[in-house]
């Protein structure tokens, strides 16, 4: 889920990393989804969020955060807000028994 | 021309020191200056009886609750300005941003408190934000819970006209918000 930058290089706190504007189209946003995309190399499917940020504001996802969305269409995980709490093994840990042959 | 007798002049500038000295009358010098003339029983402190304000005033200036509001009380809040719950924020608040303890908030410091109050990362700060910065409330985090419902949103996937709706997933799908930044 793609959402607003963090660290745009026009915000008070741009990223060492690289250097993006903040987006002020979904077209452009877009575009910059697309690069990181290529640029980390992401095998997963992107979405991008609206302008208005609508998707990461229904679930308080920024700057950066992990679900598990249940197929019974429940949260399933709920990591805490980033970048502290961006904690893939937390989530792997909440994932593994819901994807687990049954027994 | 007439001289000016020694009364006169004594009158005179009585009569021009006037206006200054009633302005600092009601400018109050400072809160204990204007309490202390409710003094009636001359114990050097104010009681509620004594006091000429609303019982909620009163109630906010009597810091330690004995039922008087004391010269030490006063000047507390004279110091502190709002004093009072507005003070206690205030110190609170500086002690939240003054990371290594200098006395002085400097811009990172500054910035490092945005961020960390800035709970839902949108660059800005609204008033549920500020309240609990200000008040020192743990944060209560507005995300969906485990076993809340998803959200009703769909998002639609780059490079496709493929929407999803998140809500429904065929299957556990694993979420990762965040921007290149």
């Amino acid at each position: 889920m793609y959402t607003r930058e963090a660290h745009a290089s026009d915000g008070h706190r741009p990223a060492r990393h690289v250097e993006i504007a903040q987006p002020k189209t979904w077209e452009e946003r877009t575009d910059v989804a697309k690069r990181c995309s290529a640029a980390l190399d992401l095998k997963i499917p992107q979405l991008v969020d609206d302008m208005k940020d609508t998707i990461a504001k229904a679930f308080h996802g920024m700057p950066d955060r992990l679900f598990v969305l249940g197929a019974d269409g429940k949260i399933a995980f709920r990591g805490e807000r980033g970048p502290r709490g961006f904690d893939v093994a937390a989530m792997e840990t909440a994932l593994k028994p819901l994807v687990a042959p049954a027994k | 021309m007439r001289r000016l007798t020694p009364l006169f002049l004594i009158a005179l500038s009585l009569g021009l020191a006037a206006p200054t000295l009633l302005a600092q009358g009601r400018r109050g010098g400072n809160m204990w200056d204007r309490l202390s003339r409710r003094d009636q029983d001359k114990d050097g402190k104010i009681s509620r009886e004594e006091f000429p304000g609303a019982g909620r005033m009163f109630d906010r200036l009597d810091t330690d609750g004995d039922g008087f509001i004391t010269k030490a009380e006063a000047d507390a809040r004279s110091r502190g300005g709002r004093g009072g719950r507005g003070g206690a924020n205030t110190d609170q608040l500086i002690e939240k941003l003054d990371a290594d303890k200098s006395g002085t908030v400097d811009k990172r410091e500054w910035e490092a408190l945005f961020g960390k109050a800035d709970k839902n990362g949108d660059g800005k700060l609204d008033k549920e934000e500020l309240q609990a910065l200000l008040s020192g409330r743990d944060y209560k985090d507005p995300a969906p819970k485990v076993g809340a419902a998803i959200p009703n949103v769909s998002g639609k996937v780059r490079g496709t006209e493929q929407t999803v709706a998140l809500s429904k997933p065929k299957r556990h799908t694993v979420l990762v918000f965040g921007s290149w930044t």
